[in-house]
């Protein structure tokens, strides 16, 4: 069972990265699916526990083509824009959230959806918590809608990103989430 | 400039871009694996459904791609567009990204040609995933302007909260993506 959130945070920058729980290749690979039926309102999603460096931002400038000097010139950042240093992306935060809530609902089940604020700034060098929880769930008629609270919170613990999100997990007697995913009328 | 007591950034021009939408513009390319390759290593999303087509076939139909990747690459520069970072960099030392790399042909009329700003900020998202684009897939993609407003800051400066909504369809018509982004335009 996973250590409670207010409990990880107690542990310090190099003991939060202890208990990241990112899958990894195989594990995604081989991924066991998660039913509707095994997951209750109030569960835990697993939690992403990463520091960022300057080079991965550097990294995902690269990747996006993206110029954006507050995420690599620090003396810009500071001088310029009165930050505290070069600041994570906002669009690599939403990568992250949406490989994150694909990865808890493989192999047939779906990410359909989320949305969050960006309201605390991460800088290079900052330990990360990636967290969520589900607050509700629906039975539809093939298959299972969860719905969930998460969040990105700091070393300090601020809540950085603050947001909501569906995703769609098959009943154990059922058949896959439909791919295209036709969403529900709710 | 007037003083920031006075400056008013949500002016008319601003609010007329509202319900400003594009043409179904076509993105510079194909879906290929260098870019889905590229996006693997830099969210790192190393799924091996994005590349391994024995696994991901049998649910998806071919690869899938990292969730997020149309909405960064629709918009990329097409080689023919002409090269204006010099010239931005030369008039603003301290422009905040030389005017980027995105498509300027075709777009949305950009904030900063109607109101005084001269730094973004992303401020929050909202994303709706229907499916995978596949390799070779055309990517077409259409944007629209939903909402402005002027909010002050603690130090009593002005800044803009911007709403964009951008669909990103494949070249049958079906829809893939739907990003509102939310961002933070300051003087």
């Amino acid at each position: 069972m996973a250590i409670p959130l207010e409990k990880l945070l107690e542990l310090g920058p190099d003991g939060m990265l202890a208990h990241d729980e990112e899958p990894g290749i195989e594990d995604l690979r081989n991924a066991q699916q998660i039913y509707f039926e095994d997951v209750s309102v109030g569960d835990d999603l697993p939690r992403y526990v990463h520091r960022f460096s300057a080079p991965e931002l550097a990294r995902w400038c690269i990747t996006m083509e993206n110029t954006h000097r507050l995420h690599y010139d620090i003396a810009h950042a500071h001088n310029h824009d009165n930050l505290p240093g070069a600041l994570f992306h906002g669009t690599w935060r939403m990568s992250i959230v949406s490989k994150w809530l694909k990865n808890w609902s493989l192999p047939n089940g779906w990410f359909w959806k989320a949305s969050w604020q960006v309201r605390e700034m991460v800088t290079a060098g900052e330990t990360t918590v990636l967290w969520g929880k589900v607050i509700d769930r629906q039975e539809l008629d093939d298959y299972g809608l969860f719905h969930i609270e998460f969040g990105i919170v700091n070393e300090e613990g601020w809540e950085g990103a603050p947001g909501t999100a569906a995703v769609a997990l098959p009943y154990r007697d059922g058949q896959p989430v439909p791919y295209p995913f036709v969403p529900p009328e709710l | 400039m007037p003083d920031t007591d006075e400056l008013t950034l949500l002016t008319d021009e601003v609010k007329a871009l509202i319900g400003q939408e594009t043409e179904l513009e076509e993105m510079y390319g194909a879906v290929d694996t260098e870019t889905v390759r590229r996006y693997i290593i830099g969210v790192p999303d190393q799924d091996p459904r994005h590349w391994d087509e024995d696994l991901a076939s049998p649910r998806f139909g071919a690869t899938t791609t990292p969730a997020m990747m149309v909405h960064y690459i629709s918009n990329r520069k097409p080689p023919w567009e002409e090269d204006n970072m010099p010239k931005i960099m030369v008039d603003d030392p301290f422009s905040d990204g030389g005017g980027g790399m995105g498509r300027k042909e075709s777009s949305l009329t950009p904030i900063r040609d109607v109101s005084p700003t001269r730094s973004h900020l992303h401020a929050g998202d909202e994303v709706e995933l229907y499916q995978y684009p596949k390799i070779g897939d055309r990517i077409f993609y259409k944007s629209k302007w939903v909402d402005f407003q002027e909010k002050r800051g603690r130090d009593g400066r002005p800044f803009l909260v911007t709403v964009k909504e951008t669909s990103y369809l494949n070249q049958d018509n079906a829809l893939l993506l739907k990003v509102r982004g939310i961002g933070i335009e300051r003087p």
